[in-house]
């Protein structure tokens, strides 16, 4: 079940009036989004609801050791165990047949391989999982009720792709009813309807008629067509998994919880750091708090920090799939970063006169940083989109090409991403503003026009029915 | 975060039931189309047991208007048809003979007619000439790689195959994921058929098709003999709406490969027999088979070996799909095929 169908409204449908009559019996309440969440895990595929439950009993029993047990050392042993039996799991159901294949290939071996199918939300909710237990153990947080965290665990809206919410942000959220009368559904409706616009009209429809077309044969295209796909690309990742967590950010707020915010205008970044402070920013505070500064962070010298910020990367790749073009991908932006954090010094090694960036205005400056970041970015999207290194070289290889069109730039298309890139740079405010018009409409008004917008977007997209989320596979 | 307009949550709900009730009203026939795409279940029956009497009504009171101006605007085929329960596949096949009793065409005489009833004339049926064509480089062959899932990488790999080779040909990859020919109501390849033939005139079409047609057909269920006499006129539907307007096109259909597990290897074994069996009644069809050359002995197999003698992970998990580097497989055998049939340079 995923958001933009029909039977997932009807799910809603019935799960939030529940919700909201069922708030103020808690008792009743915590069992009903349970079994609801559970529920719309089982619609993808049921087998893998005892992976869920299992995770969660392991990881709440982990966590509630680790607060009961005064042993230093017991206390790590366990975290330690956990976190094992966390990437455990994640590494036989995402890496075990790409490392088997990888070392058959390379070794002419014949390894067998388990055909376990990727369960849904997996590298979410088990990054969620040692979340939770390292900060139970850090004492960042306390421990839940086994209740309480089996509902933060599985809440269907981050279930399946994000945000990444720590416990410290969710569980207190259950401490008690929520508001009934304290709901920003303006907010939520806005990133809801904008949530189906970016998937259904912006992301499959570049996606389809000119993403995949390149990618798929990239010698049939030309230098403009490669070009508009590498941006096209940029847009439809963009506007596929931001989609998917605003929509799940709506949804919570119409169940009257909170999520933190997960994008922030990506391609306004100044710098790849900037980047990544706008981009999946739930996965990069995660990777930065338990991978990189675990790993040392900036605190043992230069050459310490840039090999933190490689293996983060790569890491980060890695988690995104088990293949070596997401590690490239994550080579890419480790690079990068490292090369910013560097590039103070290097100028300075260089001798490069320090007085030409003073010659330029500070807008020149920062328009120059924004391209840059962004082809930088662009760059790394080719490795994360192409099927296999082969092709990601030939599309790179593509941009240079000559010859003739095939037609799959249409004006619409160009439209699509000019407007997807520039919409980033629309003031907050203007956000705000919207949605303090729209609660001033009658009810009736502010219904029918949602209404007329699903049909739009419905008409729009073409009735083809949604392609599949593109973080779903992560 | 604070100066956010709040509302209380009987509100919002108000709104959403008014936004809902707005939405299904004025597109009551994509709902119907919706749930019958829907897995069989009580969701898909309640959904239904709705959406359809309320499609009627809206229908009378022409509710359904925005949509079809919507779509007309866009240039889209409109999500309603005059009769829902009978889509144009369903109409085609109906016009044509069961192939469990085929008709007495003429073998080698590629320009004889199919034989249909009197009561059934077939307008778009075009005799296929003989002559192999040449394709230059001047006027390369026009390829049409088209049908569900499977196509996508097939077709891929295919005109990677062309350009690697040098070969005057063009290929077009237009994959329709989750389509097959059980469900026309949820996607019509007659219709769809009909609009690529005009919009890309191509001289070949490879349709790539099976993956999702486990669904009973007119209450036959898969593996008997009514739903392959039923599944047989729908290929033959379909190929004569690719063919219309010009003889000369053909039609190469591929059938799935061999699937890991059950129902999958009963399903499409009945499938490519289901292809099989109309071939010689449609001049212009051709059978590809890619599930015996991509099995290990008709058995499932991940890894297969490539000319150069490297074994290559061709399948994805789900045990269906031709991996990106194993749909090489499939794309061979398709060129293969082709080159039995054009000069290819």
């Amino acid at each position: 079940m995923i958001f933009p169908t029909v039977q997932f409204a009807l799910f809603f449908a019935v799960v939030l009036p529940l919700s909201w009559a069922l708030m103020p019996l808690q008792r009743l309440w915590r069992p009903f989004i349970l079994v609801a969440s559970y529920y719309f895990y089982a619609a993808a595929d049921w087998h893998y609801v005892f992976l869920l439950a299992g995770s969660t009993v392991v990881n709440q029993a982990a966590a509630t050791v680790i607060t009961r047990q005064s042993s230093v050392k017991v206390r790590k042993a366990v975290l330690i165990a956990a976190t094992a039996l966390d990437l455990g799991t994640l590494g036989v159901f995402k890496y075990l047949d790409f490392f088997s294949d990888s070392l058959s290939a390379s070794l002419g071996l014949s390894l067998g391989l388990l055909h376990l199918v990727l369960p849904v939300g997996v590298s979410f909710y088990t990054f969620q999982a040692i979340s939770y237990v390292v900060d139970v153990y850090r004492g960042r947080t306390p421990l839940a009720g086994p209740l309480d965290y089996a509902i933060y665990a599985s809440f269907f809206p981050h279930l399946v792709a994000g945000p990444i919410v720590r416990a410290s942000e969710f569980v207190p959220q259950l401490s008690g009813p929520r508001d009934p009368n304290g709901i920003p559904a303006a907010r939520a409706f806005g990133l809801i309807a904008g949530g189906l616009v970016k998937k259904m009209v912006v992301a499959d429809m570049i996606g389809t008629k000119l993403v995949e077309p390149v990618f798929g044969t990239p010698q049939a295209h030309n230098g403009t067509e490669t070009l508009m796909a590498v941006y096209g690309y940029a847009v439809q990742i963009y506007c596929d998994f931001s989609a998917y967590t605003d929509m799940a950010i709506g949804l919570a707020l119409l169940l009257g919880f909170r999520f933190p915010d997960n994008f922030d205008r990506p391609y306004t970044a100044r710098s790849l750091q900037d980047f990544w402070r706008r981009w999946h920013m739930t996965l990069s505070r995660w990777l930065r708090d338990y991978l990189y500064i675990p790993l040392g962070g900036n605190r043992g010298g230069s050459a310490k920090t840039y090999r933190n910020l490689m293996l983060t990367m790569l890491l980060g790749g890695l988690w995104h799939g088990a293949a070596w073009t997401f590690v490239i991908w994550g080579g890419i932006h480790g690079v990068g970063l490292a090369i910013e954090r560097a590039w103070p010094s290097m100028a300075n090694a260089m001798r490069f006169p320090p007085d030409i960036p003073a010659r330029f205005p500070q807008p020149v400056k920062t328009a120059v940083a924004r391209v840059v970041t962004f082809h930088v970015v662009c760059l790394a999207w080719v490795f994360f989109r192409a099927p296999d290194l082969g092709t990601a070289l030939a599309v790179l290889g593509r941009l240079f090409a000559g010859g003739p069109s095939t037609g799959i730039v249409t004006p619409t298309i160009v439209l699509l991403i000019a407007a997807a890139l520039a919409v980033q740079w629309i003031p907050r405010g203007f956000g705000a503003r919207l949605r303090t018009a729209f609660v001033t409409l009658p009810v009736y008004a502010q219904g029918i026009s949602l209404g007329v917008m699903l049909l739009v977007i419905a008409a729009v997209s073409g009735g083809q029915g949604v392609a599949p989320f593109i973080y779903f596979r992560f | 975060m604070s100066e956010e307009p709040v509302t209380t949550a009987r509100q919002a709900g108000r709104v959403i039931r008014i936004a809902l009730i707005t939405a299904l009203l004025l597109n009551t026939a994509g709902v119907v189309r919706a749930g019958l795409g829907m897995e069989p279940g009580p969701t898909r029956d309640l959904l239904l047991a709705v959406a359809h009497p309320l499609d009627s009504i809206a229908g009378a009171l022409d509710l359904n208007r925005p949509r079809t101006s919507l779509d007309a605007m866009l240039g889209h085929r409109g999500a309603a048809t005059d009769d829902d329960r009978h889509t144009r596949l369903e109409q085609d096949a109906d016009r044509l003979q069961p192939v469990a009793e085929p008709p007495a065409s003429v073998p080698g005489n590629p320009g004889a007619q199919a034989n249909t009833s009197e009561a059934a004339p077939q307008p778009r049926l075009a005799p296929v000439a003989a002559a192999v064509r040449h394709a230059t480089a001047e006027h390369p062959l026009r390829i049409l790689v088209t049908g569900d899932s499977l196509s996508d990488f097939d077709g891929q790999q295919l005109a990677r195959l062309v350009s690697s080779e040098h070969l005057p040909a063009k290929v077009r990859v237009q994959a329709r994921n989750g389509t097959g020919l059980t469900q026309p109501s949820v996607f019509d390849w007659s219709d769809e058929a009909a609009q690529d033939a005009v919009t890309f005139d191509p001289d070949v079409v490879v349709m790539v098709l099976g993956a999702n047609d486990g669904w009973p057909l007119k209450g036959a269920d898969v593996g008997s003999n009514a739903w392959n006499s039923e599944y047989s006129r729908r290929v033959e539907a379909v190929t004569r709406d690719f063919i219309a307007g010009d003889p000369q096109r053909r039609v190469y259909w591929v059938g799935p490969p061999v699937p890991r597990s059950a129902p999958w290897i009963h399903i499409f074994a009945r499938i490519n027999d289901a292809v099989r069996a109309v071939v010689p009644n449609v001049p212009g069809l051709r059978y590809v088979d890619v599930a015996g050359p991509t099995s290990d002995h008709g058995h499932y197999t991940d890894y297969l070996t490539d000319p150069a003698g490297h074994r290559i992970l061709a399948r994805q998990h789900d045990g269906i799909h031709f991996s990106w580097p194993g749909s090489v497989f499939p794309a061979r055998i398709i060129l293969s095929a082709l080159r039995g049939e054009y000069t290819l340079g």
